[in-house]
C-alpha cells in the first residue's frame, strides 16, 4: 500500500465527494459521516506515513534530488510532441521530503477538525460537504505534487471550493470577502503561472532528453553520467531544440544545469528586463505570488475579511492549512529554483516578516472584532515563517517550518474558540462581552491555554518554533542583526493583545450585551471538547518534544540552507 | 559554577534522580488538583500539602549531600538541529551545585509552610481547588528554574513562573483590579523577558549553545577564545567580542530587572498584591522575585566588568527608590511589596559589585523574613476579615489607618512580626543584619577599589537602611500600638474588636518556624559576623572566568572585607537606630498623633506625593509608552482600512467599470461584425460578464487554455 499512499490521501476525498454528490438529498444527514471517515481514514494514513517516513540522521533528503524522496509516485500524465517546439511532458509526480511531510500531517488533521466542526451545519448540505472534500483534496495534492503544473493544478483548484465555502456559507459580508479573496488569491496565481511557463520553456528533463536522444531505450537506464553527459551537451548547445523535453517537474527545476542556455530563466545567457535580471524577477513573482497566501503585509488585507466572513471551520482551515501553502510554496518553488533569488532578496524577506510581525500585532491590538483579533494574529505569526526563511540558516528555516505547524494547530484552535462564541450569540465583538469565566469557565480554561500558546508560552510549539526563529535570524549572516531583535516586540504585543482580551471578555463581572444571550452561553460541549482537546493535547506535545517534528524535517531543511546558500552564492557569480 | 567539583552522568541515577523527582512532585499536585472533582477540594489541599512536605525532605536530604560537598550534573539531549549545514544540540539537565542545594531547600520550604498557612488562609473559597493546582504549578516552574543547567531551559521556567504568577495574582478575576494587575504583571515582565531573549541569542550566535558549564569552560579555553569566538565576535558586526559579552549579560539582566522587580520595571509588584497573601509570601517576596538574583548568581562568571557595574547601579537604585516609596503607603501589604523591591535591590547591588556570597545569603535570609512578614499582614488581614463577617460589615482590611493596638489582641502574630521586623531593618542578633552588611561592606570595599561612579552604591545603600527602618517603624507603630482606630472612629465597627482573634495553627505553626528562622544565630554563631556562617563560608564567590583576565576586577579577599566591616556594621546599625527613633517621634501613639496625623495625612500632594505614587512611574510609562502604543495601533487599523483596503476596492471597482466598458465594446462589436469575430468577440464578452456575474466556474477551463496558448505562443 505504502507506494500509493500519497495518491490515496488524495483519492479519498474525491471519491467521498463523488458519494456524497451521489448520495440523495433525504439522505443528507449521512453526508458529514462520509466526510467524517474520509478524513478519519486521512488521518490513519498520515499515521502510516509518519510511521513509515525514513527520518533521523542519514536519511533522505529530498529537496534538490529525486531519487532521495520518499513515497514517489511517478506516471507520465500528458505527453504531447510539439514537433519543432520539442516535447511537452506532465508527470503525475507525487513525493514527499521532511518539508513536505509536515505540511501533509498537518492539513489531515486540521481536515479533520474541520469535519467535526463543521457538524451543525445545516445549509444545503451536499454542496457543502461536496467542496469540503474538493478542498481537501486539492489541499493535499497541493502539498504531494512535484510536478509545477499538477502542483498549479491543485494550487488553483483549492480557490474554487474556497470561493464557495466563503461565499455561500460565510457571514454577513460574505459577498465582499469571498470577491476579494477570489480576486487576491487570483492575482497571485496569475504570477506563479506566468513564472511556471517561463520555467517550462527554460528547463529540460535530462533523463527524458536522453532517451529522446535515443542514448538508453528507457529512463530507467539512464544514469548519473548520462544526464551529465547530456547536462554537458545542453549548456555548449549541442542539442537540437526538436530534441529538448521540456518539463514541469520541479526537482528538475532546482537543478541550474537543466536550464537551457538563453532562454528566459536561464543561468547561462542570462535575460534581463528592465534592467533586473530575469531570474531574480522570477522569484519575486512567485515571492509576490505565495506571498499573498502568507499573507505578508502588505498584500494581506483579503485575510481579515475572508476569516471573519468564513463559517468556522473554513476559517479553521484558512488559518490552519491554506496560509501555509503559501510559506511551503515559497520553500518549494521560490526558494529552490531561484535560489539566489534568497540569497539576494534576505534582507527583503526579513523586512517584510518583521514587518508582518509588527504591523499585524498593531492591527490585533485595535482589533474590536475576537475573530478579526486572531486573523490579525495569524499575519503576525506568520511572519515569523518569512523571517526564519529570510535566515537562511538551519535555526532558521527549520524554526520556520515549526512555526508552520505550530501556528496550523493553535490558529485551528483560536477559530474554533471564536467559532464556540459566535454559535451561542451569533456576535464576536470583544466588547459586547464581560466576566465570561464565571459563566463558562471551563472555555475560559481553554481560552487562555489557547492564547497563551499562541503568545508563545515555553510548554507550547509556539515557543520551540519562534526560538528556533529568533536564534536563526541572529546567528544569520544574511540578515541585520537588529531585526531579530526589533522582532522580539512581537512576543510583547501578542501578549498584550491576548490578556486584554482575557481581561476585557472573560474576567471581571459577568455582563452581556443583551439579556437573552445570558442563557444561550452554556460551557462547552461535548463535541467541542472533542476539538479542541486533542490540539492542545497536540501544541504541548510539540511543545515539550519538539524532535517529533524537527527529526523529521532536520535533514532537509539543514540540505536546503546548504543548496540555496551555495547554488544562490554559485548562480551570483555568474553576474 | 560555585568552585565545586562537578560529578557529571548521562543517566538518572542518585542525586538527580531525586531532583527530577522534587521536581515532578509539585506537577503531580498541579494536576492532580487539576482533575479532581470540586467536593474533594479540601482533601486536594492537604494532599498537596503533604506532597510539598515530602518535596522539602527530599530536597533536605539533597541539600546534605550536596552542600559543600560535589556537584552533581546530569545532562541529555532534548532536540537537536542536525545535517549538512549544522549539527547543534539543545540539551535538558541537571545541576545540582551549591546554590541549587540551597534554593531547593528555600523554595519548598517556604512553599510547604505556605502550602499550610493556604488551607486556613484561603478556606470556603469558591477556587480553593483552582488556588492549590495553580500553587503547585507555581512551585514546579520554581523549582524548574533552580535545577536546570541551560539558560534556554531557565528562560522556558522563567516564563512559567510568570505564568503562575499571573494566574495568582488574578486568581480573584472576577475584580476588576486583580485582572488589571495580573495583566501588568505578565506584562511588564514580558518586557524584561524580551532582553532576556537577546541575550540567549547573543549567547548562541557566540557559542553554539546554552550550556553554562560548556560556555565557561569556553571562556576559560584561551585557544576557543582566540580563534573562533574571537572570529564569531567581530565578524561582520563591528563590535568586538568584549561588548558583545556585556550586551549578552545586560541582556540577560533585563530578565531579571522584570522578574525581580528592579528599576524601571519595578512598578507591577506593588499592584501584584491584589493576590492571596500567602501568594505574595511565597511568590512575590520569599522566591520568584528572587529568581533574578539566582540567575545573576547562575552567570556570575561569564558578566562582564561593565555589566557588573550597570547591574550594581541599577541594584542600589531599586534599593533607594522602593524604600521611598514604603514611606507613605497605606497598605499594610504594599508597604512589604515596596519593601520586597528595596531589599531586592540590595541583592542585585550586592551581585553586581561581586559579592556573590553575600548577596545568596541575603536572599535565603530575606525569604524567612520576608515570607513570615507577609504571612504575619495575612494573619492580621485574616483576622479582620473574619471580624467583617462576624459583625457583617464592610471595611478595608489591609488598611493601616484601620487598624492600630493589635499587639494585645494578636500578640503571637505580633512578636513574630516584631523579629521579622528587626532582621528586615537588620538589628545585631537578626539573620538580616548578617546579610545586609555583608553586601553593604562589599559594596563599600567595592568603591573603594574602583572609585568613580561606583561610590553612590554604599551610598544609596546606607541611605536606605535608615528608611527601611524608618517605613519599618511607622508600619510597626501603626499596626501594634495606640488604639485600635477602626473600633474607634467609626460608627458601624465599633464593638468589632472583640471578634479580633489569634488564627488557628495552620496559620501560627508557619509564623513560628518563620521568625525563628528569622534571629542570626541560625546562620552564624557569631551575632555580628556573617561570613564565617554556615551559609557565606560555603557560598564562596566563584573565579571569574579567565577572560575577564585583565579587565580591572575589584578584589574581594577576606581580609579587605573584615577590615571594612566593623566601620560598616557600625554606621549601619546606627542608622537603622536613627531611622527607628525617627519613626518613633512621627507616629508616636497618643492623641496629639491621631489628630495631627490622620488628619493631615494627604499624601497625593506635595513632596510625599512622589514617594505615595512610587515616583509617579506608573504615569510616566502610561504617558511615553502605553498611550502611543495604543494610538500607533489605531492609526496602523486606520491606514488598514482606509488607505490599503480603500486602494484596493478602488482599483476593482476599477475593473469592474472597465470590465463594462469592454463589455459594451463587445456587445456593439458583435453587432457589427461577423462570423469569426463575433463569435471571438462573444467570447470574451461572456468571459467577462462571467466574472461579474459570479459564474467563476468556467475560469478553471479559461485558466487552463490561456495557460496551453501562452506556452504555444512563448515557444514560438
Amino acid at each position: 500500500m505504502n507506494q500509493y499512499l500519497l495518491s490515496l490521501l488524495i483519492f479519498i476525498p474525491l471519491l467521498a465527494a463523488a458519494i456524497v454528490v451521489l448520495l440523495p438529498k433525504r439522505l443528507e444527514t449521512l453526508y458529514k459521516y462520509v466526510a467524517l471517515v474520509a478524513s478519519l481514514l486521512q488521518v490513519v494514513l498520515g499515521i502510516t506515513l509518519y510511521g513509515g517516513f525514513q527520518a533521523g540522521k542519514g536519511s533522505p533528503v529530498g529537496i534538490n534530488d529525486e531519487s532521495a524522496f520518499q513515497f514517489v509516485e511517478k506516471l507520465d500524465w500528458i505527453t504531447l510532441d510539439l514537433g519543432r517546439l520539442g516535447k511537452l511532458s506532465v508527470d503525475y509526480f507525487l513525493g514527499v521530503d521532511g518539508v513536505s511531510i509536515t505540511m501533509v500531517l498537518l492539513s489531515v488533521i486540521v481536515l479533520l477538525v474541520g469535519v467535526i466542526s463543521s457538524w451543525n451545519m445545516t445549509e444545503k448540505l451536499k454542496g457543502y460537504f461536496g467542496l469540503y472534500l474538493l478542498l481537501n483534496a486539492s489541499i493535499i495534492g497541493c502539498f504531494v505534487a512535484l510536478d509545477f503544473l499538477l502542483f498549479y493544478l491543485f494550487f488553483e483548484f483549492m480557490l474554487l471550493p474556497m470561493y464557495f465555502l466563503i461565499g455561500i456559507w460565510g457571514g454577513p459580508r460574505k459577498d465582499y470577502a469571498s470577491i476579494k479573496f477570489f480576486l487576491y488569491t487570483l492575482l497571485g496565481s496569475i504570477f506563479i503561472l506566468i513564472v511556471m511557463i517561463g520555467l517550462y520553456n527554460s528547463t529540460i528533463d535530462p533523463a527524458a532528453t536522453a532517451v529522446e536522444l535515443s542514448f538508453v531505450s528507457d529512463v530507467s537506464q539512464v544514469t548519473p553520467e548520462i544526464v551529465s553527459n547530456i547536462q554537458g551537451m545542453l549548456k555548449q548547445g549541442r542539442i537540437a531544440e526538436q530534441n529538448l523535453v521540456h518539463t514541469f517537474n520541479m526537482v528538475h527545476m532546482t537543478d541550474m544545469n537543466n536550464f537551457i542556455p538563453d532562454t528566459f530563466f536561464a543561468v547561462i545567457g542570462k535575460s534581463v528586463v528592465g534592467g533586473l535580471d530575469a531570474r531574480l524577477i522570477g522569484f519575486l513573482l512567485l515571492f509576490v505570488g505565495f506571498a499573498i497566501k502568507v499573507p505578508v503585509v502588505p498584500v494581506h488585507t483579503w485575510l481579515p475579511d475572508a476569516h471573519v466572513e468564513a463559517p468556522t471551520p473554513i476559517s479553521v482551515i484558512l488559518a490552519g492549512i491554506l496560509l501555509k501553502i503559501g510559506g511551503y510554496g515559497l520553500i518549494r518553488t521560490a526558494y529552490l529554483i531561484f535560489p539566489e533569488g534568497g540569497v539576494h532578496y534576505a534582507w527583503l524577506v526579513g523586512l517584510l516578516g518583521l514587518i508582518s510581525i509588527i504591523y499585524g500585532a498593531m492591527n490585533a491590538l485595535s482589533s474590536k472584532d475576537l475573530k478579526k483579533l486572531i486573523a490579525y494574529s495569524s499575519v503576525s505569526h506568520m511572519g515569523f515563517v518569512l523571517l526564519g526563511l529570510a535566515s537562511l540558516t538551519s535555526e532558521g528555516v527549520g524554526g520556520a517550518i515549526y512555526q508552520m505547524f505550530s501556528h496550523g494547530v493553535i490558529s485551528s484552535m483560536l477559530f474554533l474558540i471564536a467559532g464556540v462564541l459566535y454559535d451561542r450569540t451569533h456576535d464576536r465583538m470583544i466588547e459586547n462581552y464581560s466576566g465570561l469565566a464565571s459563566k463558562m469557565p471551563r472555555f475560559t480554561a481553554v481560552v487562555v491555554i489557547a492564547f497563551f500558546a499562541s503568545l508563545g508560552l515555553p510548554g507550547f510549539s509556539g515557543f520551540i518554533a519562534e526560538v528556533l526563529v529568533f536564534l536563526g535570524a541572529f546567528s544569520s549572516g544574511m540578515i541585520p542583526k537588529w531585526m531579530a531583535i526589533t522582532a522580539t516586540l512581537g512576543l510583547l504585543l501578542s501578549a498584550a493583545y491576548y490578556l486584554w482580551t482575557i481581561q476585557r471578555m472573560f474576567f471581571g463581572k459577568f455582563s452581556v450585551r443583551f439579556e437573552n444571550w445570558s442563557a444561550s452561553l452554556t460551557d462547552l460541549g461535548s463535541r467541542e471538547y472533542i476539538m479542541l482537546v486533542p490540539l492542545i493535547v497536540l501544541t504541548l506535545l510539540l511543545g515539550i518534544f519538539p524532535h517529533f517534528i524537527l527529526d523529521m524535517i532536520n535533514a532537509s531543511v539543514s540540505h536546503l540552507v546548504t543548496f540555496v546558500t551555495n547554488t544562490g552564492a554559485t548562480i551570483n557569480q555568474f553576474n | 559554577m560555585s568552585g565545586q567539583e562537578i560529578i557529571s552522568s548521562q543517566s538518572l541515577e542518585g542525586l538527580p534522580m531525586l531532583a527530577l523527582l522534587v521536581l515532578m512532585l509539585p506537577l503531580i499536585s498541579f494536576l492532580t488538583c487539576s482533575i479532581i472533582h470540586k467536593k474533594y477540594a479540601n482533601q486536594a489541599a492537604r494532599l498537596s500539602t503533604l506532597i510539598l512536605a515530602s518535596a522539602f525532605i527530599i530536597s533536605a536530604y539533597t541539600f546534605s549531600q550536596v552542600w559543600g560537598a560535589n556537584a552533581h550534573h546530569f545532562k541529555v539531549e532534548w532536540f537537536s538541529i542536525f545535517g549538512e549545514q549544522a549539527n547543534r544540540s539543545f540539551s535538558f539537565g541537571l545541576l545540582i551545585d551549591n546554590v541549587t542545594a540551597l534554593m531547593l531547600l528555600i523554595v519548598t520550604f517556604i512553599a510547604t509552610l505556605v502550602h499550610l498557612y493556604s488551607i486556613e488562609y484561603m478556606k470556603g473559597d469558591d477556587g480553593f481547588k483552582r488556588y492549590f493546582s495553580f500553587l503547585g504549578l507555581f512551585t514546579f516552574s520554581m523549582l524548574g528554574i533552580v535545577l536546570v543547567d541551560n539558560l534556554l531551559l531557565i528562560f522556558v521556567f522563567w516564563e512559567l513562573v510568570g505564568l503562575s504568577s499571573y494566574l495568582l495574582i488574578g486568581f480573584w478575576y472576577q475584580k476588576d483590579s486583580a485582572v488589571a494587575a495580573s495583566k501588568k504583571a505578565f506584562l511588564v515582565n514580558r518586557v524584561g523577558d524580551l532582553g532576556f531573549l537577546v541575550g540567549l541569542m547573543i549567547l548562541w550566535w557566540q557559542f553554539g549553545t546554552f550550556d553554562l558549564i560548556e560556555i565557561v569552560s569556553n571562556l576559560n579555553d584561551p585557544e576557543y577564545l582566540n580563534s573562533k569566538f574571537g572570529a564569531l565576535g567581530v565578524e561582520g558586526s563591528g563590535i568586538d567580542k568584549m561588548t558583545w559579552l556585556t550586551l549578552a549579560g545586560l541582556g540577560l539582566f533585563c530578565g531579571v530587572i522584570g522578574k525581580s522587580a528592579q528599576f524601571p520595571l519595578q512598578i507591577w509588584l506593588p499592584d501584584a498584591m491584589e493576590g492571596p497573601t500567602p501568594v505574595s509570601a511565597l511568590i512575590h517576596a520569599a522566591t520568584m522575585v528572587a529568581a533574578g538574583v539566582f540567575l545573576l548568581a547562575r552567570v556570575f562568571v561569564i558578566l562582564s566588568p561593565g555589566a557588573m557595574t550597570v547591574i550594581a547601579l541599577v541594584g542600589s537604585i531599586t534599593a533607594f527608590m522602593g524604600a521611598i516609596a514604603a514611606l507613605t503607603q497605606h497598605d499594610i501589604k504594599k508597604v512589604l511589596a515596596y519593601s520586597t523591591i528595596s531589599q531586592l535591590g540590595y541583592m542585585v547591588m550586592g551581585m553586581g559589585v561581586g559579592a556573590y556570597d553575600a548577596a545568596l545569603f541575603h536572599l535565603l535570609t530575606h525569604a524567612a523574613f520576608k515570607a513570615c512578614l507577609f504571612l504575619g499582614a495575612g494573619a492580621i488581614i485574616h483576622a479582620l476579615h473574619r471580624a467583617e463577617h462576624a459583625q457583617n460589615i464592610h471595611f478595608d482590611a489591609q488598611d493601616m489607618r484601620n487598624m492600630g493596638g493589635l499587639l494585645k489582641k494578636l500578640p503571637l502574630t505580633s512578636i513574630t512580626y516584631f523579629i521579622a521586623t528587626a532582621s528586615l531593618i537588620g538589628l545585631p542578633f537578626f539573620s538580616g543584619f548578617l546579610s545586609k552588611d555583608a553586601i553593604l561592606t562589599s559594596a563599600y570595599a567595592n568603591a573603594n577599589s574602583l572609585g568613580g561612579v561606583s561610590v553612590i552604591i554604599p551610598i544609596l545603600g546606607l541611605i536606605t537602611v535608615f528608611l527601611t527602618a524608618l517605613y519599618m517603624g511607622r508600619q510597626i507603630f501603626l499596626v501594634f500600638f495606640g488604639e485600635f482606630r477602626l473600633e474607634r472612629h467609626k460608627e458601624e465597627t465599633s464593638g468589632i474588636g472583640k471578634h479580633i482573634k489569634e488564627n488557628s495553627w495552620q496559620v501560627q505553626l508557619p509564623l513560628i518556624i518563620l521568625a525563628m528562622l528569622s534571629i542570626s544565630f541560625v546562620y552564624a554563631w557569631s551575632p555580628l559576623d556573617g561570613a564565617e556562617g554556615w551559609a557565606m563560608s560555603t557560598l564562596k564567590n566563584p573565579e571569574r572566568a579567565t577572560f575577564w583576565a585583565g579587565f580591572v576586577s575589584p578584589v574581594l579577599t577576606k581580609e579587605i572585607l573584615h577590615e571594612y566591616h566593623f566601620l560598616i556594621s557600625g554606621v549601619s546599625v546606627a542608622l537603622g537606630l536613627i531611622g527607628l527613633i525617627a519613626a518613633y517621634t512621627v507616629y508616636k501613639p497618643g492623641k496629639t498623633f491621631e489628630q495631627t496625623y490622620f488628619q493631615a495625612q494627604d499624601y497625593r500632594k506635595g513632596l510625599l506625593s512622589i514617594s505615595f505614587n512610587n515616583w509617579f512611574l506608573d504615569g510616566i510609562y502610561h504617558f511615553a509608552f502605553v498611550t502611543p502604543i495604543l494610538k500607533i495601533s489605531a492609526i496602523l487599523n486606520f491606514v488598514e482600512r482606509k488607505v490599503i483596503d480603500k486602494a484596493i476596492d478602488l482599483f476593482a471597482v476599477g475593473n469592474v467599470v472597465l470590465a463594462n466598458i469592454t463589455g459594451w465594446i463587445d456587445r456593439a462589436i458583435v453587432d457589427g461584425l461577423v462570423n469569426f469575430a463575433a463569435y471571438s468577440a462573444g467570447m470574451v464578452g461572456r468571459f467577462t460578464k462571467s466574472i461579474q456575474g459570479g459564474k467563476i466556474q468556467t475560469y478553471f477551463i479559461w485558466a487552463i487554455l490561456g495557460m496551453l496558448s501562452l506556452i504555444i505562443w512563448l515557444t514560438l
